[in-house]
């Protein structure tokens, strides 16, 4: 005859293994294969810490797309598993995921700088072109010479004051994109007295026939004006009908602070 | 500004556990009592709660029952950066929660209490509001709605004060556990895989009924 005594006992131990692997996290090296190393911007004068990770027991050795993630001190886990597990699944190729930290660990404040374009009513700490001179100049050769690169699929995916700086610096540098792919998520597009990311892509749609991108938009209805905002300028770039623009917009029933995950997911589903 | 509240959560708390941890012989633990209270998520979100709950379980150390939960809370309009946007937005959030209460009073002749609830419920999310700027030819009108099954713990401390014990006053914390962007097919019936939280503390008035 089993005592009660025992059966408490043994509900016990199942209670507490359930919390305990449920508290499991993935880690990157159960994912696959990554790499650290710290490259100092001459244009923002920062030392950044980037992780480089793939898939699989050893990085590729033939031309592979790249995902360059902002705010990968948040991010960078929950991306990676998320390339793991739509890898995986077949929903898209196998990438390198290369997610940008901060080497001081203040990428918390310090995101802020590079990620914002001067403007007015934008902080005069923002340095966003410097940032994106670095992406271009010093980020990218470094990691491409290291790692091979299929560079028409070259992504860039950004939350929050990221995604903002994902679209503006697509907008920007239009007639030639250094993203091919862009995954933007819950982005300040209220940033600047008249909102200055919709007063570049009116100045856009005057200067330029084409925008040759994938992008995916995606924000929580949650957020404020946010979703308004998003679907607002996801309209205005749709009806442009630029030929070579492919675009879709998404709206979940999050927060700011969890709307990048059904975001991201979905955007590298579209962008693949 | 937030470490404003945690001392005056402190100071209430601490008042109200010197008060309880006073000897007498009235009745401590309650059968029937009503809670209202202020709950504070984040600086730019508040709440209101009311509770009603029923204790029929007691022993000298523990009590055990029931309690409907009704929360308000809301989020006003708040520009995050300096613009010229003209906006009117409110954020609302109803709760309507069924907590299961166990209350410890470690004291037998005092009422002071720690407890754990757990608590399941509904959830109801508006936001809505108005956002132009001429300038960019904006003039946007929007309202999304969201209902959610939540489901998560609270955690309280509390004592009855005054010779009847019959108000008291308790500091809580309750966690959301509901998670609602893993739609991961192993994890998304329960919806823990990526929980989006809601904590908050707060200070509440309990009243005695019986």
């Amino acid at each position: 005859m089993i005592h009660l005594q025992n059966v408490k006992s043994i509900m016990l131990i199942v209670c507490f293994s359930i919390f305990i692997a449920s508290c499991k996290k993935d880690k990157l090296s159960n994912l696959g294969i990554s790499k650290k190393f710290d490259i100092t911007s001459t244009h923002t004068g920062t030392t950044y810490t980037m992780t480089v990770f793939y898939p699989d027991e050893n990085f590729p050795t033939t031309p592979t797309p790249i995902i360059y993630l902002m705010d990968g001190f948040w991010y960078g886990n929950m991306v990676a598993k998320q390339i793991t597990d739509l890898t995986n699944e077949g929903s898209m190729p196998k990438c390198i995921l290369v997610s940008l930290d901060y080497k001081s660990g203040a990428g918390v404040y310090d995101r802020a700088a590079d990620l914002q374009y001067p403007g007015d009513g934008i902080d005069s700490k923002a340095k966003g072109d410097h940032f994106f001179q670095f992406l271009k100049t010093e980020l990218i050769p470094a990691v491409e010479t290291d790692y091979p690169s299929d560079t028409t699929q070259r992504t860039i995916i950004g939350h929050s004051l990221g995604g903002f700086f994902v679209l503006y610096s697509l907008l920007d540098n239009v007639s030639h994109p250094l993203f091919n792919k862009i995954i933007a998520a819950s982005c300040s597009l209220g940033l600047g007295k008249d909102n200055m990311i919709f007063q570049k892509e009116i100045q856009v749609a005057a200067s330029t026939t084409d925008i040759k991108a994938t992008i995916f938009i995606g924000s929580g209805t949650l957020v404020g004006n946010s979703p308004a905002m998003h679907q607002e300028f996801f309209n205005r770039l749709k009806n442009r009908n630029y030929p070579n623009l492919k675009i879709d917009f998404a709206l979940y029933n999050e927060t700011h602070g969890t709307d990048a995950y059904p975001t991201f997911l979905n955007g590298l589903k579209f962008i693949f | 500004m937030k470490k404003v509240y945690l001392f005056v959560i402190m100071l209430v708390l601490s008042t109200t556990i010197m008060q309880a941890q006073k000897a007498d012989s009235t009745k401590r633990n309650p059968t029937w009592t009503i809670e209202a209270g202020f709950n504070l998520p984040e600086l730019y979100n508040y709440g209101f709660e009311v509770n009603v709950g029923y204790y029929p379980f007691k022993r000298s150390w523990i009590r055990i029952g029931p309690s409907m939960q009704a929360m308000y809370f809301f989020t006003p309009n708040k520009d995050w950066f300096p613009t010229n946007n003209k906006t009117k937005a409110l954020i609302s959030e109803v709760y309507l929660n069924l907590i299961g209460n166990v209350e410890f009073t470690p004291s037998k002749k005092k009422s002071f209490f720690i407890g754990m609830a757990p608590y399941l419920g509904y959830e109801m999310i508006n936001n809505k509001g108005t956002v132009k700027n001429d300038a960019i030819q904006l003039d946007l009108k929007y309202n999304y709605t969201v209902h959610i099954f939540d489901f998560g713990m609270r955690y309280k401390l509390g004592g009855y004060i005054g010779k009847k014990k019959k108000n008291g006053l308790q500091v809580q914390f309750q966690s959301s556990l509901r998670g609602l962007t893993d739609k991961d097919p192993r994890t998304k019936a329960v919806n823990i895989g990526l929980p989006n939280f809601k904590t908050f503390v707060g200070v509440t008035y309990i009243y005695k009924i019986k």
